[in-house]
């Protein structure tokens, strides 16, 4: 495919892959460098693609691991009392909040996961998708979506549990 | 514990929402009885509603533009494959980027007040041929349209190009209209960003005998702009609830005057004479040309460079050979045309194509237009102190004490269009020595100036807080800066001027620059003079309405 093509990709969803890894990491700079890296290694790989990729799926998808990949690098932050607040950030409702440990631990937890069951949940629980589209981003049934999601909010809830006890 | 096991799943059905209502009562009433599931219930609620704060997350432009500045940089580092024949990522990065750098923004920020001087605000004498530029006599051509003893009826197109504006969701003109008072009303003509080229007819009609004028812009058939004189009322529209136009008619003033360099307003020159018959160091260049009629023309490319010689945003003006006049001007941003602005046609009139008191418009239905709007007040000039402050959204700071060597300073209140729906305010002086001195304080200049600070060096510390950063590339911005007050300073920059980033004790980072060589001494009074205005406005009750002391 052109290189117009890439800068295409890069303007229409450039943005987005930032986004989503900003939301599973709530890290701008990590969040960053889950950006350079997704689409560096898209544009190595250029001549792979076709013009028929679901450039939205499939950005989702390696996004989303991407960032739990880095996510499972990072040592745990020792939760802090400091103030919360990501640099580069807008919207944020958690602005002028203490650091949320929760927030942390929920990072931690999810990189824990096995990872279909964490993919599923940032897609649900984070990003909103429906099972429907779940499954068509990561490739399986309706169902594994359903169990997949019921095993995550069951482990990650036990995990923040341990975690506030 | 099975039957508990079970249960949970039940619970995380619940909190869901994937349960009937009848199977969510049945869980409820266990919950209520079950100390254990409630408290299960609790962690479930507690944790799907952590996710679901994190949606409100998103990355703002800044950082937004650091990954993508990362990207390329990281990409430039990587040797390029012996096996590719592609560029690499950095170039396709760079020539594709709209909007993103902070130098762009902060040189469109600059450039609403350049273009006051620029298409907007004509109070120097109108152009000679005497020693200008073939662009002057292009302008002086577009005056001869208006003279005569018929009506002439001008009709332009503003072509928005597909894609224009990427960024910040629009492109725009700045655009003027006359007031009843006589004064010039700019205007801010925005165009929205939209996947498709759309078109804007511009059509002014102009009677040199008598004066009247009538000028209207319309996409498709709904009218978005108009503004008039019919010998005694000076018209504009606006569009009421229910998209009814409403025409609005003041009586003229005493002191209005018909326009007398209607070029100025009307047409494809307007303003031009203003900047680039004085000064011609925005013309980066002329080259040879032909129009799409075949005619012979010449090419000017007019803007102003960014620190490191590049042409990031610039104009490109076609002159027609035959008869000096300009055919088509366009605006291109980083290699990529935005808007087109061409003549379609010039032609003598029986009567205006809408009358002079625009009254066939008034009652009219218009389309709402999601694609054009219109911004009053795009620069109002010559406020006060007090407006400055009841106007902006960050700090603003006066000189509480005028230097000797500077005259009396002017505060102009501008849009700043690289942070929309805030304002930015110049602070300009004209000095008698020409080292006239302008600030400018702006939310985009206080988002970005940072990178200047970062290469610079801190010049001095004030005893009020203040931290001067000189050096890095002063020259740049010191330049844009004086451009930008070219109604009050009149001079063009000179080559020693100097420039430096302010960071204020409120965190603010107003941008100053003079026109020519100052002392430590001088430049220490001029920052230890500087007052929050708010508070200056307090310690001098009853003389807010002045602009400066």
């Amino acid at each position: 495919m052109s290189d117009s093509r890439f800068e295409e990709l890069v303007n229409t969803h450039g943005r987005d892959v930032l986004n989503v890894a900003l939301r599973v990491l709530r890290d701008a700079d990590l969040a960053k460098d889950v950006y350079q890296e997704v689409l560096l290694a898209i544009w190595r790989r250029w001549d792979r693609y076709d013009s028929s990729t679901n450039w939205g799926a499939y950005l989702y998808r390696v996004t989303v691991r991407k960032a739990l990949e880095l996510a499972r690098a990072r040592r745990p932050v020792p939760a802090s009392v400091e103030e919360c607040d990501l640099p580069g950030v807008g919207a944020n409702p958690d602005a002028g909040l203490r650091l949320d440990e929760l927030q942390q631990r929920l990072t931690e937890s999810l990189a824990k996961l096995p990872r279909q069951q964490a993919e599923v949940f940032i897609l649900s629980r984070i990003e909103g998708l429906d099972h429907g589209a779940i499954a068509g981003i990561l490739g399986c049934s309706r169902n594994s979506v359903r169990v997949s999601l019921h095993r995550a909010v069951k482990e990650l809830a036990r995990a923040m549990s341990d975690y506030r006890s | 514990m099975k039957n508990h096991e079970s249960m949970k799943d039940r619970l995380v059905s619940l909190a869901l929402g994937e349960l009937s209502e009848r199977e969510g009562c049945e869980v409820r009433a266990h919950v209520s009885g079950c100390d254990l599931c409630r408290a299960e219930l609790v962690q479930i609620e507690q944790l799907l509603d952590c996710a679901a704060r994190r949606k409100g997350l998103s990355a703002d432009e800044l950082l937004h533009e650091s990954a993508r500045d990362g990207l390329s940089a990281a990409a430039g580092k990587e040797k390029e494959s012996d096996t590719t024949t592609r560029p690499s990522i950095r170039r396709v990065l760079t020539g594709s980027r709209t909007m993103t750098s902070s130098i762009v923004k902060l040189a469109l920020a600059a450039a609403a007040v350049i273009a006051v001087a620029f298409f907007g605000l004509s109070t120097l004498p109108s152009a000679n041929d005497g020693g200008y530029s073939l662009l002057a006599k292009a302008c002086a051509a577009e005056e001869g349209l208006f003279v005569g003893t018929e009506i002439i009826h001008i009709q332009n197109e503003i072509i928005v190009q597909a894609g224009a504006g990427v960024g910040m969701g629009f492109v725009w003109l700045p655009m003027c209209s006359m007031k009843a008072d006589g004064g010039l009303r700019l205007n801010q003509l925005k165009f929205a960003t939209a996947s498709e080229s759309y078109v804007v007819t511009d059509h002014s009609w102009y009677d040199p005998a008598t004066g009247h004028f009538s000028r209207i812009l319309k996409t498709g058939d709904s009218v978005v702009f108009a503004n008039s004189y019919d010998g005694q009322f000076v018209c504009d529209m606006n569009v009421a609830s229910g998209g009814v136009v409403q025409v609005n008619r003041q009586a003229a003033a005493a002191a209005f005057k018909p326009p007398q360099s209607p070029a100025e307003y009307l047409g494809l020159a307007a303003g031009l004479a203003t900047s680039l018959s004085q000064d011609d160091s925005m013309v980066q260049g002329v080259k040879e040309s032909t129009l799409a009629d075949g005619e012979p023309a010449h090419v000017y490319t007019v803007g102003m460079p960014d620190p490191d010689g590049r042409l990031q945003g610039y104009w490109l003006f076609k002159v027609r050979d035959e008869d000096s006049t300009i055919a088509e001007k366009e605006f291109v941003l980083q290699g990529r045309s935005q808007l087109l602005i061409r003549r379609v046609l010039t032609e003598p009139a029986q009567s205006p194509g809408v009358a002079w008191n625009l009254s066939e418009l008034e009652g009219t239905v218009a389309q709402a237009s999601q694609q054009v709007s219109i911004t009053p007040d795009m620069v109002v000039q010559g406020v006060s102190v007090q407006h400055m402050v009841e106007r902006a959204t960050f700090e603003t700071y006066v000189f509480s004490a005028k230097p000797a060597w500077i005259g009396e300073m002017e505060i102009i209140d501008c849009i700043d269009p690289a942070s929309p729906g805030t304002r930015m305010f110049i602070m300009a002086a004209r000095a008698e020595d020409g080292r006239h001195l302008v600030l400018v304080q702006s939310p985009t200049y206080n988002r970005l100036s940072g990178g200047f600070v970062k290469q610079g060096q801190v010049v001095y510390t004030s005893p009020n807080g203040f931290k001067v950063h000189g050096g890095g590339p002063q020259k740049w911005y010191s330049g844009i800066l004086l451009q930008s007050a070219q109604y009050v300073v009149k001079d063009p920059p000179s080559e020693d001027r100097v420039g430096y980033i302010l960071e204020s004790p409120a965190g603010t980072l107003p941008a100053l620059a003079i026109n020519g060589p100052v002392t430590d001494e001088e430049l220490h009074r001029l920052v230890d003079s500087l007052a929050p205005a708010a508070e200056y406005l307090k310690s001098h009750a009853g003389n807010g309405q002045q602009a400066q002391p």
